[in-house]
Formats: C-alpha cells, structure tokens, sequence
C-alpha cells in the first residue's frame, strides 16, 4: 500500500511537469511565430489549431488518417510473419544468423529515400509506403525475436526434452512466449518508426488517401498553416497508437504473460 | 523397467570421466548416487535421460529400450505408455513461468493421455504432493518448496517407469527437505518407479534410498556401494540406528 501510495504520487508529479513541459513548448512556437510574424514560414499555434479543425470538416481528413493508418498496420503485421520466420532460425543456429547478417547490414544503411524512390520504381503508389515501412520495420522485428529466442531459459529447454516435447509443442510452449514480450517492444519501436516512414513515402508516391499527400498538397499551395495541420495530425495519431500499444503491454505485464 | 550402463567411456576433454564404467539399477529401487561435485553423476544421469551419449558402450534406459512385457502397475490410464519414458526431476524447478502449477503438469501429458485421464492424473498427483487449492496459481506465486512439489508432480504425473533427480533438494532448508522426500516417498507408494537420485547429503541418501553409491576419483568408479536395510524411523536425521552408515558414507566420500 505504501508502495501504491508513492507510485500515484510520483505518476501525479510526472504528469504535472509533462503538462508544464506541453504549455512551454506551446508558448515558445507562439513567440517564435510572433517573431517571424509570417505565416508562410512559421505560423503560431491558433491558426493551425483552426485549420485542423477546417480539415476536420473537410471531405480528406477521415479517408486521409484511415489511409495512412491502414498503410502502417499492414507493414506491422506484414513484418511479424516474417521476422518469426526468420528470426526463430536465426535465434537458434549461429551459422544461419552470421549467413543474414550482410542483408541486414545492408538493409539498415540504406537510406529511407532511397528506399522510397527505388521502390517508387517498383510499385503502385498504394504499396509504396507499405513497403518501405514494411523494411524499416522488419530488421527490428528480427533482431527482437532473435533476442527473445535467446532469452529462453536453457533449463527449460533440457525439461522440454527429457518429458519428450515434439518440436512444435516446445515452439508453442517455450519459445512463443518467450519471444512474446520482445516481439512487443519491438512493435512499440517499429510503430513509431512505421509511421515515420509511411507518411515520408506517402509525400513522394501520392496516394489518394494519405495523410502525406495533404501535406504534399498544402506545400505546394504554400499553405504553410494547413502543411502544419496535416502535421498536427499525425503526430497526435501517432502518439495516440503508442499510447494504445503501451496500455496493451502494461495489461499484459500485468496478467504475467510479458 | 531397470537401467543400467555397460562398460561406457566419455570425455569431455581430454581427462577420461568414464572408462569401462559399469553400473545396474533394480526396477522399482530407489538408488541414491553420491559423490564429490564434478564426478560425473550429473552426466551418468544425462545418459539415461537420452540428452548426451557416452563416447563408447551399452545404456539400457527406458529411452532406449524396446517396449518388452513388463507391466508397472496401473492407476489412470494405459500401463503400456509407462514403458518407454523417463521423467526428470532437476535442482531448480523449472516450471513455464507462464502457465500455472497445474498446465505445467499438464502438459507434457496432453499428447499421451485422454483429455479425462489427463485431468484424473493432474489432480491425483498434485492432491499427493499437496498442491491441491493452488493449481491455478502461477510459479512465481509460490514458494520454493511448493515449486519443487509441482516439479516431482510432473515428473510422477509423467507415465515414466524411470524417475531422475538431480539434487532436487539442494536449495531447500533441512525441514524442507525432509517433507519433500516423504512427499517423493508418498509418490512412491502411490506408483512405485525406478528411482535414481543425487545428491551431496549423505543423510539424504539414507532417508531416501534403498541402495546408497558412492562414486568418486578420475575416471570415475563406485568407492561404496551398500543397501540401506533400514526401518523408516530408523532413517530420521537424529536416529542413533543410521548413524554408522551415515559415519560410513562420509569417510568414503572424504577419501
């Protein structure tokens, strides 16, 4: 109870000072709007507050945030299949995972654009941000299951043995939930990463529903005060499916399964 | 079942730990190895167990051998599914942190009983190892000695004819250890198996054995090998009636 106690003071501190630290950053884009006094470069928060709420109403905005959130949800749950399958192995046999290394060696220094314009090359605009993500995201998925297959106790493993578990019933009782709370973390990082990325490609490939296509748009209209709306946006949503996510794992912590 | 090795030779360097090492274990005894630490009695179960193989000779072990007649005796279930398994009882309990005590005694069941026979076993044996009101609990909500009784209520609950331990009771205090042996002693009773323990405690072997070994030098051979012809009272810690067995094991196991 004592413990209980601090914890709820010390979550009540923390919020206070986040709220604080949100008015700052607030208040510091007022002054510098001011400064600037022009809303081509650096319009204040009002104004895009009020635009928001103008695209809001507008006929782009729903398609445009179901789009883009579609896009990151496929490459996540592309990327899971994938990373089990080839992070399993690789946790497993050292050879196979020195094997992988130059791919994702190779993979991981590859710049986003570039990415992003060789895939424009390869694919419809729809598939693009998917992609792209969908390769950012993956190498982190991997390593992360490489790790949780790593974790796994090797006592167990030997227990799995004697009481003659089949390969199977030792993936499904041993390594899955082994892997299961790094497989988490790493979809809380690749979210993140995965929304970046979707609505960096989204800017260059031009889908119809895309909340990359807005601020591509109002850029090119000079609308600087709808480009930070656009931007508003995603970053609320983004934060909004960490959050979600966070919340997820909490509960899952909780039960006893992480 | 009984097991045992025939003229085995193993190294893990180049230090010999097995030459010609020959040993046999009666169906239905409870054997207790003893011996200095690194003698090699955690390998000797290994062997049994199927998980590492000798450079050279015989292992008969109910993970080898062919299904022959004999019939262990049958509580729930099919008796002929006994023959071929060994179970294991490990110095740490080694329990799925996130299933409870009665999946982890579950599971390695599931494939070789009924879903009811399968329940019938999983609530004999944890009602015997006093388990009973904490199946749904899971590991971390239990205390250490209530982790090794879900870990021997597997290994019992597990249609095995051999029954390993390795220093199952090691991190347990001395009253601890003695409820866990007359908990294992119980199971025993419940379904007898071939039993091969060990341990550091020459006090445990006595309260736990039917036959005492004491294993020791490089390659490794048997220093001592005795029946304990003891009554259950007899075999207490304090009894005066152990204490020139007891006397016995410690000398062969300091020379």
């Amino acid at each position: 109870m004592d413990q209980s106690g601090m914890n709820a003071k010390k979550n009540i501190n923390s919020t206070l000072w986040t709220i604080l630290g949100s008015i700052a950053v607030l208040a510091l884009w007022e002054i510098a709007s001011r400064t600037f006094s022009s809303a081509l470069i650096l319009p204040g928060p009002l104004p895009v507050i009020r635009n928001l709420f103008k695209l809001a109403a507008g006929p782009h905005f729903l398609p445009a945030i179901h789009g883009s959130f579609f896009r990151v949800l496929f490459s996540l749950f592309l990327a899971i299949p994938f990373s089990l399958l080839i992070g399993i192995p690789a946790g497993l046999n050292e050879r196979f995972n020195a094997f992988l290394r130059p791919v994702f060696s190779i993979i991981s220094a590859t710049p986003v654009l570039s990415i992003i314009l060789i895939a424009l090359l390869w694919f419809g605009q729809d598939q693009v941000p998917v992609f792209a993500a969908f390769l950012m995201v993956f190498p982190v998925m991997t390593s992360n299951t490489i790790a949780g297959v790593r974790s796994s106790d090797p006592g167990l493993l030997e227990m799995t043995r004697v009481y003659g578990f089949t390969k199977l019933d030792t993936l499904r009782h041993l390594y899955f939930p082994a892997i299961a709370p790094y497989l988490l973390a790493g979809a809380r990082t690749s979210l993140a990463l995965a929304w970046k990325v979707v609505v960096a490609a989204e800017v260059l490939s031009q889908p119809t529903n895309a909340l990359g296509t807005g601020m591509q748009t109002a850029k090119a209209q000079l609308e600087t005060t709808e480009l930070f709306a656009w931007t508003v946006v995603t970053v609320v949503f983004a934060g909004m499916c960490d959050l979600a996510l966070a919340l997820f794992w909490k509960r899952k912590k909780n039960v006893g399964i992480a | 079942m009984s097991a045992s090795l025939e003229s085995i030779t193993f190294s893990y360097t180049k230090d010999q730990l097995f030459k010609d090492f020959t040993i046999h274990f009666d169906r239905g005894s409870v054997t207790v190895l003893l011996g200095p630490s690194g003698c090699g009695k955690t390998t000797l179960l290994h062997f049994l167990a199927g998980l590492r193989s000798p450079n050279s000779g015989k292992i008969i072990s109910p993970v080898f051998d062919d299904v022959t007649d004999e019939k262990p005796p049958k509580i729930i279930g099919d008796s002929r599914k006994f023959l071929r398994r060994t179970s294991c009882v490990f110095q740490e309990p080694r329990l799925f942190p996130w299933r409870t005590v009665s999946e982890n005694v579950r599971i390695p069941l599931c494939n070789l009983f009924s879903a009811s026979e399968t329940k019938d076993r999983v609530g004999y044996f944890l009602a015997l190892v006093g388990l009973d009101g904490k199946e749904d609990a899971y590991p971390e909500e239990l205390s250490g000695g209530q982790r090794q009784r879900a870990s021997l209520a597997r290994a019992f609950a597990f249609p095995s004819s051999l029954v390993l331990m390795d220093e199952p009771f090691q991190s347990l205090d001395v009253p601890l250890r003695i409820q866990l042996m007359d908990v294992t002693l119980g199971l025993l009773k419940a379904e007898p198996r071939t039993v091969i323990a060990v341990t550091h405690d020459p006090r445990e072997a006595i309260y736990l054995g039917d036959r005492v070994v004491v294993l020791g030098g490089q390659p490794v051979n048997i220093v001592l090998d005795r029946p304990v012809v003891l009554s259950r009272t007899d075999r207490s810690y304090s009894s005066s009636a152990s204490a020139s067995l007891e006397a016995l094991l410690f000398s062969a196991l300091v020379n």
